[in-house]
């Protein structure tokens, strides 16, 4: 099974994301699980994705990249042994870094048949003053920009030109060798490309 | 810097300043909610909760959202701080008198026990709007 990373701040829109990609990878065969992480202690994301109809594995108790790096790493071999999905995504907190949960799934590796597909992060383009100049906040959106195979310029429907030209620039310069794609899933832009690249294979864990 | 792979640990230094809270309750009222009502209920939530964290000197909203759900039908409704972007997602079925609530705030900046106390009050304003009675707490 090959885990994807759909990471990114708080409320960017992974969630939203997921609900489609899942979909969309299911119409072409695809066996998806999909593990989410909610920094609360109740999970709402969880819930979200069931009553959409999808089956979730929810780890709770805290941030997978830190406080429950185990838990993932269990759910992770109970997958890989019970499950056998063909894609594992794991939605993390939006506060998680992804290199970190990219560690465990190598040290899962060792007993589990789990590789490495991308990190894909989402950049929020209507919220990008925030992500680029609020102190706390921008010294963790740039270590999971850095940390990205592909960063997803997310709610282009919603957001200004010169704001989503300034998100390029930033990721540009943070991460030079990410991919970066416009993303809304209102409107359905980027949606295949993201689809396209999370079959991608990357190098093994 | 990172924690260690594969082993529950503390919380990263990333993560310091950010706070996180759940309000669960079950409410209710004799007559049924038409959907459009519990749509407005679920947006007005985001809006007292919002209102009453900032209140109480929150730095800045990370991630405000909560699942209303009530007879088959059920309302997904967020916010990340601005009064004007509050968005309600719902599956369209019809509600009725009972509504079950699950919410989560991340906030930057506040303590945990006053984001608490902030959401339960914006819960208790929107429900009394309402006529919504508390069921369990
Ligand atoms: N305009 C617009 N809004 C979007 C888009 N994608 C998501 N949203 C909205 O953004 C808000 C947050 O979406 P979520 O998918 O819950 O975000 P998240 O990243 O999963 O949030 P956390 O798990 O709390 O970090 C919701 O109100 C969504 O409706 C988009 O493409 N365009
Ligand atoms: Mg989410």
């Amino acid at each position: 099974m090959k885990l994807v990373q759909v990471a990114g701040y708080l409320g960017s829109g992974k969630t939203t994301l997921i609900l489609d990609l899942v979909r969309a990878l299911a119409a072409t065969g695809t066996k998806v699980a999909i593990l989410v992480n909610d920094v609360g202690e109740v999970p709402v994301d969880g819930k979200v994705l069931s009553l959409s109809g999808m089956t979730v594995k929810d780890i709770g108790g805290g941030c997978v990249c830190c406080q429950v790096a185990g838990s993932l790493m269990k759910t992770l071999e109970i997958l890989g042994r019970e499950q056998k999905p063909d894609i594992v995504i794991v939605e993390p907190t939006g506060i998680a870094v992804p290199e970190s949960i990219k560690e465990t799934a190598r040290l899962a590796a060792r007993k589990t048949p789990v590789t490495l597909g991308p990190v894909i992060v989402l950049f929020d383009t209507t919220r990008v003053e925030k992500l680029i100049n609020f102190d706390t906040i921008n010294r963790l959106v740039a270590r999971q920009v850095k940390d990205a195979d592909v960063v997803a310029l997310s709610k282009v429907d919603a957001a200004e030109d010169n704001d989503i030209s300034r998100a390029v620039e930033e990721v540009a310069r943070l991460n030079p060798k990410a991919k970066i794609v416009r993303l809304s899933v209102r409107s359905g832009e980027g949606l295949e490309e993201i689809v396209r690249r999370t079959q991608q294979e990357m190098a093994p864990a | 810097m990172s924690a260690d792979p594969g082993v529950d640990g503390p919380k990263s230094p990333l993560h310091q300043r950010f706070e996180s809270c759940a309000v669960v309750a079950a409410l209710g009222r004799g007559e049924p909610f038409g959907l459009e009502e519990l749509k407005r209920f679920a947006k007005d939530l985001m809006a007292a909760v919002t209102e009453k964290v900032a209140a109480a000197g929150a730095l800045d909203i990370g991630h405000i959202k909560a699942v209303v759900e009530s007879g088959q039908c059920f309302i997904y409704a967020n916010t990340v701080g601005d009064p004007k972007d509050i968005t309600v997602e719902t599956n369209k079925e019809t509600p009725q008198g009972d509504v079950s609530l699950t919410l989560n705030a991340v906030v930057l900046g506040l303590e945990q026990g006053k984001i608490h106390m902030a959401a339960h009050e914006g819960m208790l304003m929107t429900a009394e709007r309402y006529r919504l009675e508390i069921r369990k707490p």
